[in-house]
């Protein structure tokens, strides 16, 4: 009782940020035909963000980004004393679809927002909200997500595998019938060696051969895919 | 305790005033009129008599639209002023038929009938003719409203990429209640996919000059049938041979820019 007037009184002179605030995270797939894998919602410390554009992929968001495997990096934010929600949609969430996390309260050193999950049919294309600074005054905010490349594996576009390092897509269901099989890769593609905005995928109009087994009339995207909506309450 | 702490703060800093609720709001409402009664105490009555029956405001908005693409005119742009219980559109929902009219076909006119025919719609209005890329136009609006309708007061615009299968642009429900006399609110826009016509790209089936085939076809093929991001065009030059498109249809988002700005009616 006493502890919790005097957490009061501070915060009567502090930043408002003190205040126990809860957290609800809604997000959206924007894209055509995109699937997300399972989601790692997470608010951590600044000092325990999962990835910086422009440098190399960690090996734990290059599982993630390859192979849509968030346990890695949900270690990471355990290891961080930070607070997760792992899977909201309990699997893949179809594009148009919605799931929500409900952070609670996260506690005061868990600043930042950070979410982020594979896009499918993509070799290690992500969705990410990347450490952003979490709103404290009560209301409701948007975001946009954009879609980023973990700069891990070759974007040849075509089947394989979700293991860290193996070649190829994974291609879990549904993906199986609305992927393309018997692609040749698309030439040239190499691990580019550091995380970057997505350049898309080409893809092909040939479900049975051509260079890519991605589908160009829907499973291209244009920025934003995902969105996310933070309820401060 | 935590509720009374932050009930404390309120009062101390104003920090959470958003955050109060309704029940706040409401009566800090009444405490602000009798303060400004008491200072005329002669117009009381009359005053009284005005909030038993409140009179309505003129509101006066511009809504100026630029097109941002390289090769893609838009279709007449269609406006509608509504409260909360309208929308024009929803990622990850169906599009009405009026919606898949005008994005298939670029005609507004059944999307803005819909809209007059449901209770929500406050007015609506359309551009005359296509907004050429590089192009802006300005369309007005001029409205009365009681001070409640004001508060739930929402825009949406929408207009059809010409040389596409069935894309639009356009913002849905945004918030015009707390824009005052002279603000101005500026947003882009990105490309949607109504989800109601499969992006073949051939000639038969993409109505812009780019093509001169089919507009609206009530046949819905697309997978899924929901509103979406569009995932853009491939174009013929990008590997699609039986696309009537070329690399100079190809865009990237922001496809619009919108500027409301509220002016003095």
């Amino acid at each position: 009782m006493k502890k919790t007037l005097i957490a009061g009184l501070i915060a009567l002179t502090a930043s408002p940020s003190l205040f126990a605030a809860t957290y609800k995270v809604e997000v959206q797939n924007l894209t055509r035909g995109i699937y997300f894998t399972p989601l790692i919602v997470s608010a951590h410390p600044a000092s325990a963000k999962f990835f910086t554009a422009g440098t190399a992929a960690s090996s734990n968001l290059q599982k993630m980004a390859e192979g849509g495997d968030i346990s890695g990096l949900s270690v990471d934010m355990t290891n961080a004393a930070a607070k997760s929600v792992e899977n909201p949609a309990a699997g893949l969430l179809a594009p148009g679809a919605s799931t929500m996390a409900d952070l609670g309260d996260p506690g005061t050193a868990n600043t930042q927002l950070s979410i982020v999950a594979m896009m499918l049919p993509t070799n290690d294309g992500f969705i990410a909200l990347n450490n952003m600074t979490l709103p404290t005054a009560k209301g409701t905010y948007t975001y946009m997500l954009n879609a980023y490349d973990s700069g891990t594996e070759a974007n040849n576009e075509i089947r394989g595998g979700g293991a860290p390092g193996a070649a190829g897509m994974p291609v879990p269901p549904p993906l199986e019938s609305l992927v393309g099989k018997n692609g040749t890769g698309i030439v040239g593609a190499t691990a580019e060696g550091f995380v970057h905005i997505h350049r898309g995928a080409l893809g092909d109009a040939d479900l049975n051969a051509g260079k890519s087994d991605i589908n160009a009339e829907s499973q291209r995207w244009l920025n934003p895919v995902a969105r996310v909506t933070v309820t401060v309450e | 305790m935590n509720k009374y702490c932050i009930g404390i703060a309120t009062l101390m800093t104003g920090l959470f005033l958003s955050a109060c609720g309704g029940d706040n709001d409401k009566k800090a409402e009444p405490m602000m009129s009798s303060s400004s009664m008491s200072m005329s105490s002669s117009v009381m009555s009359s005053s009284s008599m005005a909030s038993s029956m409140p009179a309505k405001m003129p509101l006066k908005f511009s809504v100026a639209v630029t097109n941002l693409t390289s090769g893609q005119p838009l279709s007449p742009l269609a406006l509608v002023l509504h409260n909360a219980n309208y929308k024009a559109f929803e990622i990850g929902m169906a599009a009405s038929v009026g919606l898949e009219k005008l994005a298939e076909g670029g005609d507004p006119t059944a999307f803005l009938a819909e809209a007059d025919a449901n209770k929500a719609s406050i007015l609506t209005t359309t551009g005359t003719g296509m907004l050429l890329p590089g192009m802006s136009m300005t369309l007005m609006t001029d409205i009365s409203l009681y001070e409640t309708d004001i508060a739930m007061l929402k825009l949406s615009l929408v207009s059809m990429p010409v040389n596409t299968n069935d894309a639009f642009t356009g913002i849905s429900s945004i918030d015009l209640s707390k824009l005052a006399v002279g603000d101005v609110m500026t947003m882009d826009t990105v490309a949607y996919d109504a989800g109601t016509e499969k992006n073949t790209e051939s000639a038969g089936t993409i109505p812009g000059p780019a093509a001169g085939g089919e507009g609206f076809n009530p046949m819905r093929d697309d997978t899924p049938s929901l509103v979406s991001m569009h995932s853009g065009v491939i174009t013929k030059d990008d590997g699609l041979a039986s696309s009537a498109l070329n690399n100079t249809h190809r865009w990237d988002n922001p496809v619009a820019r919108i500027t409301i700005t509220r002016l003095t009616p």
